[in-house]
């Protein structure tokens, strides 16, 4: 392999290899069986919302950077975006053509966030559609960035909770006005949604504080980059932790195999935030950006140690905020 | 036309059923067996969704989403498989790869064993949401429709999939030694 290979064409061009045909055999095998087999008949209304039409943030683990030596000949370095697509390609049905693009350069091993001011919220498709930047004081090597989850992350090593023991600050901007659904149950979210949704920063960290199952700590008052707010911590109940089993295992007894904190739903489309496993720790600080709200969430595990936790707290603290 | 197949099959008619299932047999192979990496589990898994399929089909509400809704069905049954797998053989399988790969100028027999195997040391969850990313070419909001997942979530893992994949073939690299095409 040489230093200059595309990474995304190299997968594409693994994963295009072969011509699969299924044979009569599985064809008869379904025929037979579905002659015998009864279709489920639909009773009631169609269920809505479906969770495929929400822009959940799901944000695994915190990460640490790979010094990418010789897996960066064959994928590539990506700059900012370590290993994530900037852009999402065209939807289509047919499986993509042979790559016929040239290879491009790689370009030097990514090293981390250098260390000053950084725009958590300076990519475009940021799920929040928010007005208002956020900057945060990067001080130690060693963090990176999802940039279209508005996200920086630490010390990862690609695991949810409880087992990481990394954690990450997510900063997410809504416009004035924006209606959040705290839900009654984050398991049970989908049939326990507030009459009333919460717009202010008291009204949500006090909707928090009644929420079910988090463990919520009284909502305090706080002040960062010179904006006022709540600061209200949520935690998962460990009860859910099944060993070896997935996320969505794990959740399986909620709605939608997902513990949804709250909601902001859109007429087409929502924004969901969404827990990572057991025992995952929620530090928010929702703050009021002249109208606009900002929550900031420091997020980590039982796991994470504990100068990990006071990184996260020292970066979310460190916030400051660019109007429009 | 698929969709008239969906709603006559939706009516009970199974010859319907039946010529759907062909129209759409052969690309869910193709991705559950870039999911599974095994021929025989990715027949089983198609098999098994094509008959969830038929069973909950009136529950497909737009006939013309009919293929993402069976793909989502598709890659439940691949994650049952792979978990039927895990509790049954633990050791190596041989991929039946005789005929099935066709020459690619781009990659070279070391590119395809690194990817292989690192491939392979992904969760199964990590692998359907590259190969739904990167071989059907899906944006993530389409991904996550077809995995259940987030879109969030489908983010974030194909982020974390894709550095896994980076520093398993890392590693490989590091210890394998050069092929002889590759010394060539």
């Amino acid at each position: 392999m040489t230093a200059s290979r595309d990474p995304d064409r190299l997968v594409r061009a693994f994963l295009l290899e072969g011509d699969e045909e299924l044979s009569d055999r599985v064809y008869d095998a379904v025929r037979a069986q579905i002659e015998q087999t009864r279709q489920r008949a639909v009773i009631g209304p169609w269920r809505t919302p479906s969770m495929n039409k929400y822009m959940t943030l799901g944000l695994g683990a915190a990460a640490v950077v790979l010094a990418l030596v010789v897996g960066a000949q064959l994928l590539g370095s990506s700059g900012g975006n370590v290993g994530g697509p900037n852009d999402e390609p065209t939807a289509t049905a047919e499986p993509i053509a042979t790559p016929t693009a040239e290879p491009t350069p790689t370009s030097t091993p990514w090293s981390g966030l250098p260390a000053g001011p950084f725009d958590v919220t300076g990519a475009d498709g940021a799920v929040d559609g928010g007005p208002v930047r956020t900057f945060v004081d990067i001080a130690a090597p060693g963090w990176t960035s999802i940039p279209d989850l508005d996200y920086v992350y630490v010390n990862d090593d690609g695991l949810d909770a409880p087992q990481t023991v990394g954690g990450g600050v997510i900063a997410w901007s809504f416009p004035p006005g924006t209606e959040f659904l705290v839900y009654e149950d984050p398991c049970q979210w989908a049939t326990t949604i507030p009459e009333s949704p919460a717009t202010t920063p008291d009204e949500i960290a006090t909707a928090f504080q009644a929420q079910a199952q988090t463990d919520a700590t009284e909502p305090v008052h706080v002040t960062i980059g010179g904006y006022a707010g709540k600061a209200v911590t949520l935690t998962v109940p460990m009860s859910y932790e099944v060993p070896g089993a997935t996320r969505e295992e794990e959740f399986g007894e909620c709605d939608e195999d997902q513990f949804v904190f709250y909601g902001i739903v859109g007429e087409d489309s929502a924004v969901v935030r969404n827990a990572q496993g057991p025992g995952q720790v929620d530090e928010l600080m929702i703050l009021d950006v002249d109208g606009s709200i900002v929550i900031l969430d420091a997020v980590y595990s039982p796991a994470t140690p504990p100068d990990i936790i006071d990184e996260l707290r020292a970066l979310a603290e460190s916030a400051t905020f660019e109007l429009p | 036309m698929q969709d008239e197949l969906v709603r006559q099959a939706q009516r009970g008619d199974a010859e319907a059923f039946d010529s759907l299932a062909r129209m759409v047999g052969d690309r869910c192979l193709a991705i559950a067996v870039r999911i599974l990496r095994d021929v025989d589990l990715a027949e089983d898994a198609v098999q098994a969704a094509l008959i969830t399929a038929w069973t909950e089909l009136r529950a497909l509400r737009d006939t013309s989403r009919f293929e993402p809704w069976l793909h989502r069905i598709l890659t439940n049954a691949c994650y049952a498989e792979a978990r039927r797998r895990k509790r049954w053989y633990e050791g190596p399988r041989i991929l039946p790869v005789a005929g099935a790969y066709g020459p690619d100028e781009y990659l070279t027999v070391d590119d395809r064993d690194l990817l292989e195997r690192a491939f392979r040391r992904l969760t199964v969850q990590q692998r359907a949401i590259l190969v739904f990313h990167h071989y059907l070419g899906l944006s993530i909001s389409e991904v996550a429709a077809r995995t259940g997942l987030p879109v969030g979530t489908a983010k974030s893992r194909l982020h974390y999939a894709t550095r896994a994949l980076r520093a398993s073939v890392d590693a490989d690299a590091r210890t394998s030694p050069p092929s002889q095409e590759r010394m060539a």
